[in-house]
């Protein structure tokens, strides 16, 4: 596949992921057919390298977080990587929107976590996690819609 | 294998030389102005100076020996790619990918680069592909032969669930494989008339005058056997204007007539006709196919007559194999030959022709029997329809004689079929001029012998005979599977890639748990990579831990991806209605292409996708099902898809498959067959056993008692089924299709209204049943293992080395020349 | 984390003056509620018309604080911009918090109750 890639790397803090959300909204807004929302693919990167920082090295500083941003002809590829410890495939897996859904009569049962894997489910249209080597990348894939909407939006305007 | 061909610096070192020379002075490149294109040109030039050199080296040594040689004619092959396998071949791969990898340059990217030559429509010439390679791997001088289509099968795009056609233009003038053989070009005559001219004794001369002029120039593409050791070739025929051949036609003196170019001569080689059964009546169809025989009889005598005085030997040096009814002028254009050109007596010529011919059935479909028009065969080729009214005459003799009296058999037999338009029955032609005729597969020989030409089959019993498909083991399990590839030459050496035999081995590591285990993850390695294809070309992202269930074949009724749907469609009511669970989740796995003008084929791919569309979107679907339909199936894809199945498909309606040879990939490559009792699949059953396949449904006899009894009724299915009645009336009422609720309504009436001519209800629930039981005995994963590995192990028999050496022996008395 | 505190009668307006609520400032968000909540406020309106992004840490806070109140009050939300109501319908936030466009709005919706 043709395309084109940036390299992002961070260290492993919290302080950091802002500037990667940022760099990767500002990269979709640049590049990318008008029928993708940057805001919303840098939700799903913020939500990876969050995962990261906070799982994967446990909040520990000092480790790189990888985020390779790609574009192809019909798509937009971003992968976070890390080198801390691995996510059980599980959890991917298992992540989808369905748990989102609420129960109005259990205010207090209400989740104050999990919900990051799957709003990048139900976002992205690909979610690969592969670990590999002491490398742990999450794949996020998203493609483009056809005709009209694929025009590149004109001016810098957001496409939301 | 080629792991053990160490790879030594000096061979690295002298294949990148050969690699640059190319980019620099083929491509006319520097190094970083060469493309990935450029690059791979590069490369199979590089490959093709090792098969110019055996392939000289091979015409030699044929020529020593006076071999006979046996020439394939078959309108279609379909090669795929070739670098990949040539490589492997030539036992140079690792050579090949270490050069290149010191080069910065990725072999897999390079090898995607090239395009698949796709000079065919499906199981027909991919079987003339496979024997290609078989001959050249037992050292066999045989012979591919061919047209040199401009543009192959279409590409097959998917829009929005809709097949959309594009031109497949293969890039012939640039293939870096084909090379043209200007020298050798032919002259072929066609369209004129016949005039009776007393000749110098004053005997009736019929003289075939005013014809138009067809040039054909072949070019050849090597063949490499497996070793290295013998290359053929497959030498495909472009059609090109005659203008530069004028004046040698003058030269030539009075028998030929310079005329007036009516056709434009190289449409005739512009394309592939897509479809297996061809419209009656297309006359650039009767023209592509006369063009094949001409050109390679002129071929074919020319190479004879080199190294011959008389014809007397010619049997003995030749044998020709047509590859269905498409080539079947063959007969004529060689009696023609024989009478006009070296004035043999007709029955010397007649007795040639028989012992050189053999022809191959490939189709009990009564729409797919070849017939054209008289009075096209009559404007198109005169001296050929003459011809053929001589033989048929002589051979209605023969016929009365047996059996006096009995004119509906005359008519039966007859090659001519009588009604307001007469017709050639090509399949008639075939059998009456050759000496041998066979079926794909031991279910369908005896079909061609009791059902569809019985009559032939009573006056000459001894030309039947069956040779069942094969399928070559280097491609599709060598190339296309490396991983289990290495596993088996680990496991049992490397016997089996060229004495598939050997597999047998395997059995004794059927219930190895450490072998079952390494087995499984070269699935589950297969299944991951299957899904990135998925993803990239469908946007369907599935999971590898599923049951991938596939179906991969054209799309037809008599098929039955209709049968796979409507499974599919029961099983989405029954989890999202019913709320009940699948035993395993799953993934369908769909491609093939539809003839274009076959509109209900085309409605089925629409309703895959729809289908596909429905239940991936839908959340209570929660991950126990998905729906691909692949697009632009095609014989790299096939590859890509045939090692990560665990479920393979082969339900067509019993007695419609001539063979299959998609059944016998898939098999090899451990996964377990869900079929019916028809085709090749009768002997998969019998050479893995009745526990290693899962077989369902009516059988022969039961579908022939039920149309001949006139017994079947779908809508009594439809009545007393409620899951047929369900799945029924869920395509009918438009949940698969909201914005067009009737759009699936022919389907539906296709099967209730117009009486299932295909039996898909009557087949249904034992269907469903067995899909069950294949879903439980998956769930049992070293059951499964071991079933699968059984498979692996049992499936040598269908290795097309087996069935080329029972052509060899049994009908071309062909000998290798190693 | 900064925030803007404002009374109106018994509710609490409190307006968030940074541009994210993320896993950065969570924790810090998550400590100025449990403040409020501490300090006898029941009726909170949370103004987030300048946080132009939130994601699941910052929304975890914000449930945090509603459970802080045990059934016994309610927290209102006015200001989202467009992508951050996304994610809000996305996550279900809508069914959880009353969301208004306005701070007025909001006010006016816990004065007349």
């Amino acid at each position: 596949m043709e395309h084109k890639e940036i390299k992002l790397v961070i260290d492993s803090e919290l302080k950091n992921v802002s500037l990667v959300g940022r760099t990767i909204n500002g990269l979709v807004s640049m590049v990318s057919p008008c029928d993708i929302s940057p805001h919303d693919i840098e939700l799903c990167v913020v939500e990876a390298v969050n995962n990261c920082v906070e799982h994967a090295y446990g909040k520990q500083r000092g480790h790189e977080v990888e985020v390779r941003f790609a574009l192809g002809q019909d798509r937009l590829v971003v992968d976070v990587c890390d080198t801390g410890k691995p996510m059980d495939q599980r959890h991917l897996a298992e992540a989808d929107v369905a748990m989102l859904e609420i129960d109005h009569d259990d205010i207090d049962g209400l989740a104050e976590q999990g919900r990051g894997l799957p709003i990048i489910k139900e976002i992205m249209d690909a979610v690969i996690y592969q670990s590999k080597g002491g490398k742990n990348c999450l794949s996020l894939t998203k493609f483009f819609g056809s005709g009209e909407k694929t025009r590149r939006c004109t001016g810098g305007q957001d496409g939301d | 294998m080629t792991k053990n061909a160490k790879t030594s610096k000096t061979a690295v070192t002298d294949f990148q030389k050969s690699i640059l020379y190319h980019v620099k002075y083929s491509s006319g490149k520097s190094r970083d102005q060469a493309s990935m294109r450029d690059y791979y040109k590069a490369v199979a030039l590089a490959v093709r100076e090792r098969l110019v050199d055996v392939m000289l080296a091979t015409k030699a040594r044929y020529e020593g020996e006076d071999a006979k040689r046996l020439y394939y004619l078959s309108m279609e092959f379909l090669m795929g790619r070739a670098l990949g396998n040539n490589l492997y071949n030539l036992g140079i791969f690792d050579l090949a990918k270490d050069a290149l990898s010191d080069m910065g340059i990725d072999m897999e990217e390079i090898r995607n680069s090239e395009v698949d030559a796709a000079l065919g429509n499906g199981g027909l010439g991919r079987l003339a592909a496979c024997f290609l390679d078989s001959l050249a791997t037992l050292g066999l001088p045989g012979y591919g032969y061919g047209i040199n289509y401009e543009f192959g099968i279409f590409r097959q795009e998917i829009d929005n669930g809709h097949q959309k056609e594009r031109p497949d233009h293969w890039y012939s003038e640039e293939n870096p494989w084909l090379m043209e053989r200007l020298e050798e070009a032919c002259i072929v005559p066609v369209y004129g008339r016949i005039e009776h001219l007393p000749d110098r004794s004053g005997n009736d001369n019929p003289m075939w005058l005013g014809w138009n002029i067809l040039i054909g120039v072949p070019h050849d593409v090597p063949i490499v056997g497996f070793g290295g050791k013998t290359v053929n070739y497959l030498r495909l025929f472009s059609a090109r204007s005659s203008d530069e051949f004028d004046m040698r036609i003058f030269n030539e003196g009075d028998y030929f007539k310079a005329v007036q170019q009516k056709i434009s001569s190289e449409t005739v080689s512009k394309v592939l006709y897509p479809c297996d059964s061809v419209e009656p009546g297309k006359e650039l169809r009767l023209v592509q196919e006369y063009f094949l025989v001409a050109c390679a009889v002129r071929d074919i005598m020319r190479r004879y007559l080199g190294d011959h005085e008389t014809l007397d030997a010619f049997a003995d040096k030749v044998a020709i194999q047509l590859n269905d009814t498409h080539p079947a002028l063959t007969v004529a254009e060689l009696v023609r030959t024989f009478i006009d050109e070296h004035d043999l007596d007709w029955e010397e010529a007649w007795q040639i022709t028989e012992a050189t011919l053999g022809y191959t059935n490939h189709t009990l479909l009564p729409e797919a029997l070849e017939t054209w028009p008289v009075p096209l065969l009559e404007h198109v080729l005169p001296r050929h329809l003459q011809i053929i009214y001589e033989i048929n005459h002589r051979f209605l003799k023969k016929v009365s004689a047996r059996w006096p009296n009995d004119g509906d058999r005359v008519r039966r037999m007859s090659i001519i079929e009588e009604g307001d338009t007469k017709q050639v029955r090509m399949a008639h032609l075939s059998i009456v001029g050759s000496h041998s005729v066979n079926g794909v597969a031991a279910l369908h020989s005896e079909l061609v012998k009791t059902s569809l030409v019985p009559d032939f089959y009573q006056l000459w019993p001894e030309k039947f005979n069956n040779k069942t498909n094969g399928v070559t083991q280097r491609r599709w399990l060598l190339k296309s599977n490396p991983l289990l590839s290495e596993l088996i030459t680990e496991t049992i050496g490397d016997g089996w890639i060229i004495d598939s035999g050997k597999l047998r081995q395997l059995e004794a590591y059927a219930d190895d748990d450490a072998f079952q285990k390494r087995f499984l993850d070269i699935k589950k390695a297969n299944k991951e990579k299957l899904a990135e294809v998925i993803l990239d070309t469908t946007r369907v992202q599935v999971d590898p831990e599923t049951l991938f269930d596939v179906q991969i074949k054209r799309i037809h009724e008599y098929k039955r991806q209709l049968l796979g749907v409507l499974h599919i469609i029961y099983q989405y009511l029954h989890l999202v209605n019913d709320h009940v669970e699948l035993t395993v989740p799953k993934t369908y796995v769909f491609a093939g292409k539809a003839a274009p003008g076959y509109f209900l084929a085309k409605l089925i791919i629409n309703l895959i996708c729809s289908v596909g569309d429905v239940i991936n979107k839908d959340r209570r679907v929660n991950r126990q099902m998905k729906v691909a339909f692949m697009p632009d199936y095609r014989v790299s894809l096939a590859e890509r898809i045939v090692p990560a199945a665990d479920l393979s498909q082969q339900i067509s309606t019993a007695g419609m498959e001539a063979s299959g040879t998609g059944n016998m990939k898939l098999a090899m490559n451990g996964a377990l067959t869900i079929g019916t009792l028809d085709g090749a699949n009768v002997e998969i059953l019998e050479e893995v056993g009745e526990e290693n396949i899962y077989i369902f449904g009516l059988k022969v006899e039961d579908i022939r008692h039920m149309r001949n009894g006139g017994g079947y009724d779908p809508w009594a299915y439809y009545n007393e089924n409620p899951n047929i009645k369900r799945v029924m009336d869920a395509i009918g009422s438009g949940m698969f299709s909201p914005q067009n609720p009737g759009l699936f309504h022919p389907i539906c009436d296709s099967i209730l209204r117009h009486g299932d001519y295909y039996f898909h209800l009557a087949d249904f629930q034992p269907y469903l049943e067995t899909q069950e039981k294949a879903s439980r005995e998956y769930r049992d994963r070293s059951l499964w293992a071991r079933k699968a590995i059984l498979n692996v192990a049992r499936t040598g028999k269908f290795s097309s080395d087996r069935t080329i050496l029972e052509y060899a022996r049994e009908i071309w008395n062909l000998q290798p020349v190693p | 984390m900064e925030i803007e505190q404002r009374r109106e009668g018994d509710i609490l307006v409190a307006k968030i003056l940074n541009d994210r609520l993320d896993a950065r400032g969570a924790d810090d968000f998550r400590k100025a509620m449990s403040g409020f909540v501490s300090d006898g406020n029941r009726r909170i309106i949370l103004d987030i018309s300048a946080v132009d992004f939130v994601d699941s840490s910052g929304l975890g806070a914000l449930v945090s604080a509603l459970k802080l109140m045990g059934g016994d009050g309610d927290i209102l939300i006015c200001g989202a911009p467009d992508p951050v109501m996304r994610m809000f319908k996305l996550t279900r936030m809508n069914k959880v918090f009353r969301i208004f466009e306005e701070q007025q709005d909001a006010v006016r919706a816990l004065s007349v109750e």
